[in-house]
């Protein structure tokens, strides 16, 4: 009932906005069926020349499953910090006799059971031809979904037994050291600290790949048990949260729409306490997770650990340009019958929340960029793509506006941020590849790409910024 | 009399800040007891409290005898928040059938809701949904919906605000039909003509404390007022005028 009743709703708000942008409709009706198509032909033609690295190169396998595991943390941090819980379905319905948990499987767990259902399909289709091209055959796919999805719930696990942690109960600070525990111990008989559990997945990637269908029952195992204790954190959060007053005064108000619209941007982005939660905690990840795999996995090369953490930073603070143009929504009530700034202060919103999203990625990144001194011009590419996608979430985001209490939204929003975001870097390529040969210096090219997107973004914020009734 | 909501030293604390402190009252079964206070006093916080949305930091709370916490006291509640929210894709009659089916209530609950819905003119507005009514029409749908569950005890935050004169009477008569039905009804409201005429006793509220508490006559002899509001005003020392003509610039 309570799941029939969230995807009725879901597909009540979709339907209008559907029929309002038949352009947007099409592009999904034709992206459905082109991804997996994409995710196969994707997985062939990198298959021989990966599979092929991770059997005779050092360092390749423990950077793939590394790649596979951060990734997979950081959407399930993502996912536990800005989970709807409770809220989706109002405070009297959520009094109702019937066990929290019911209510967090059909407001988050279920919308977020197909979403993993989906990726998890992509990935499998993806890894397919990779797996066809090592000794440990196809079952190896199931050991590769089976990790990225424990790596997620584990992610997600930790997050929230921190929150919980931080509110002083007692049964999370039980489950963190049961995660603690559980990463020596399989670290030690999978042979890497920094990996942990999936150390094992290293073992099957190898030429001798030994029983990959035990160590994919294992990591099975190991997502129901983590996922089931998620759930449990999770429904138990404070269904009602007190707003205090803002320590941090940022600034006083400034003059003119443009400028406001940036101060007005920074300060409810900052303030928003399921947006602060997922910044902190993916600030937080990179902080820590960095600096980790740079000093206890020697083996796995500097720049994949930079691009893993910048890759981290990158999607957790594009998040706050996805939400800007839902927040400011909020406050529709006052920008349309306000005189002035029709096009100034939603430009300023956009900017507003894209330098707070862009200092944001450098305070994640700066401690393993402080370790491991990357060259001049890596660290412009790193940034320069940082704002390159950090301007694509801001026309992504008005397009599909992030909500904090819809989760089929959020899903939305960060699927459209990705496509939009893959389709543009495909044609940037295009683009730039003549321009390297002929000799512009990558550098520029990056500052100029990450320049020009956030312009861009900036422009499509204010060219649909939206009137009363939208 | 039959206990409905027991409430003893009741406390929250939100950091450093206390919004509520020492709270001491009761519902009994067939009474209407209503909560007023200035903005801020901590009304809402007392009923979050007591349907469970928020724990208290001291204190206890039981309905019909069972701590807040526990299935069976929220089995033995209806809630009717101050601002209806969530699920507001969902029509009138389906936001019904939810709260049926989560409350397992017996078939009569269709009846009472159709009454009910009726009453209030919004029986045609049933494949409505929700996020297209008005504020007014939708917390009419949240205290339908809590009403119809013939509750134990109803609780029910600032329903009156945004209603017509019309439904507000509706809503006044509801409640006491409820309360006849042996319901006990706890109510926050600013509206103070509302509570004169529903409630059988008046709690009022200043800064998260008790200040006084009875009947509104007992209330009115006690500060030898003519009405709630003048009760009001005297208990928490409030004039009622202030000069703001010079704010204008008037002459």
């Amino acid at each position: 009932m309570l799941v029939r009743a969230v995807l009725v709703c879901s597909w009540r708000r979709l339907r209008p906005f559907l029929v309002a942008n038949p352009l947007v409709a099409m592009v999904a009706l034709l992206a459905l069926p082109g991804l997996p198509i994409a995710s196969y032909i994707g997985g062939g033609r990198v298959a021989p020349s990966l599979s092929k690295a991770l059997l005779e190169q050092d360092g390749v396998v423990e950077g793939f499953v590394a790649a596979i595991v951060f990734s997979g943390a950081l959407a399930g941090a993502i996912v536990a910090t800005v989970a709807p819980g409770l809220a989706v379905f109002g405070s009297q319905i959520t009094v109702a006799p019937i066990r929290r948990m019911r209510f967090l499987w059909a407001g988050a767990g279920f919308p977020l059971a197909l979403g993993a259902f989906a990726f998890s399909s992509l990935l499998a289709l993806a890894a397919l031809p990779v797996a066809a091209h090592l000794p440990a055959g196809r079952l190896l796919v199931l050991e590769l979904v089976f990790a990225a999805l424990c790596a997620s719930v584990l992610g997600a696990l930790a997050i929230e037994s921190a929150l919980a942690a931080a509110r002083a109960r007692p049964v999370a600070i039980l489950v963190l050291c049961f995660i603690a525990a559980l990463w020596i111990v399989a670290a030690s008989v999978g042979g890497s600290r920094g990996l942990g559990p999936f150390a094992v997945v290293t073992s099957s990637l190898s030429a001798a790949p030994g029983d990959v269908a035990l160590r994919s029952a294992g990591l099975a195992g190991l997502t129901l048990v983590a996922s089931f204790l998620w759930l449990y954190l999770a429904a138990s959060r404070a269904p009602a949260r007190f707003q205090a007053e803002p320590r941090l005064i940022l600034l006083q108000m400034p003059r003119g729409p443009f400028r406001a619209g940036i101060v007005v941007a920074i300060k409810r982005l900052s303030r928003r306490a399921e947006l602060r939660r997922q910044i902190s905690a993916l600030t937080l990840l990179c902080v820590l997770a960095g600096p980790a795999l740079l000093v206890f996995v020697p083996t796995i090369q500097d720049v994949v650990v930079l691009g893993l953490v910048a890759y981290a930073a990158i999607v957790g603070v594009a998040l706050l340009v996805l939400a800007a143009a839902g927040v400011d929504e909020e406050g529709r009530w006052l920008w349309n019958v306000a005189p002035g700034g029709a096009r100034s202060r939603p430009a300023g919103n956009a900017l507003g929340a894209i330098l707070l999203a862009l200092f944001t990625f450098l305070v994640a990144v700066a401690p393993s960029f402080v370790i491991a001194r990357p060259s001049f011009s890596l660290v412009v590419a790193f940034v320069g793509f940082a704002c390159f996608v950090l301007g694509v979430a801001a026309i992504s985001g008005t397009i599909v506006p992030w909500r904090s209490d819809r989760v089929v939204e959020q899903i939305a929003s960060y699927t459209a941020c990705v496509v939009l975001v893959g389709v543009l870097w495909y044609l940037v390529g295009k683009v730039a590849e003549p321009l390297a040969d002929g000799g512009v210096p990558e550098p520029a090219i990056f500052a100029t790409l990450g320049l020009t997107a956030i312009a861009i973004g900036v422009g499509t914020s204010v060219a649909l910024a939206r009137g009363e009734g939208s | 009399m039959n206990k409905r909501l027991y409430v003893e030293g009741v406390g929250k604390l939100f950091g450093g800040f206390s919004a509520i402190n020492g709270l001491d009252f009761g519902v009994d079964a067939g009474r209407v007891v209503g909560l007023v206070g200035p903005n801020g006093c901590g009304k809402t916080t007392t009923l979050r409290c007591i349907v469970g949305l928020l724990e208290p930091s001291a204190g206890r709370i039981e309905i019909n005898g069972v701590p807040t916490t526990r299935r069976e006291a929220r089995a033995a509640l209806g809630y009717v928040p101050d601002y209806p929210s969530g699920l507001a894709e969902l029509t009138v009659g389906e936001f019904l059938d939810l709260v049926r089916t989560l409350y397992q209530a017996e078939p009569v609950y269709d009846e009472r809701a159709h009454a009910l819905l009726t009453a209030f003119s919004l029986e045609s507005r049933r494949k409505t949904m929700l996020v297209a009514l008005s504020l007014g029409m939708r917390r009419i749908v949240s205290f339908v919906a809590a009403l119809s569950l013939a509750p134990p005890l109803l609780v029910v935050d600032e329903v009156t605000a945004a209603l017509d004169p019309e439904a507000v009477i509706v809503v006044r008569e509801a409640l006491r039909a409820a309360a006849s039905h042996g319901t006990g009804v706890l109510l926050a409201t600013q509206d103070l003509h509302f509570a004169e005429r529903s409630c059988d006793e008046v709690i009022l509220l200043s800064a998260g404390r008790m200040i006084a508490a009875g009947s509104v006559d007992e209330l009115s002899a006690r500060y030898q007022a003519a009405s709630l509001e003048e009760v009001f005003m005297t208990a928490l020392g409030k004039s009622g005028s202030v000069d703001l003509k010079q704010v204008f610039g008037a002459r």
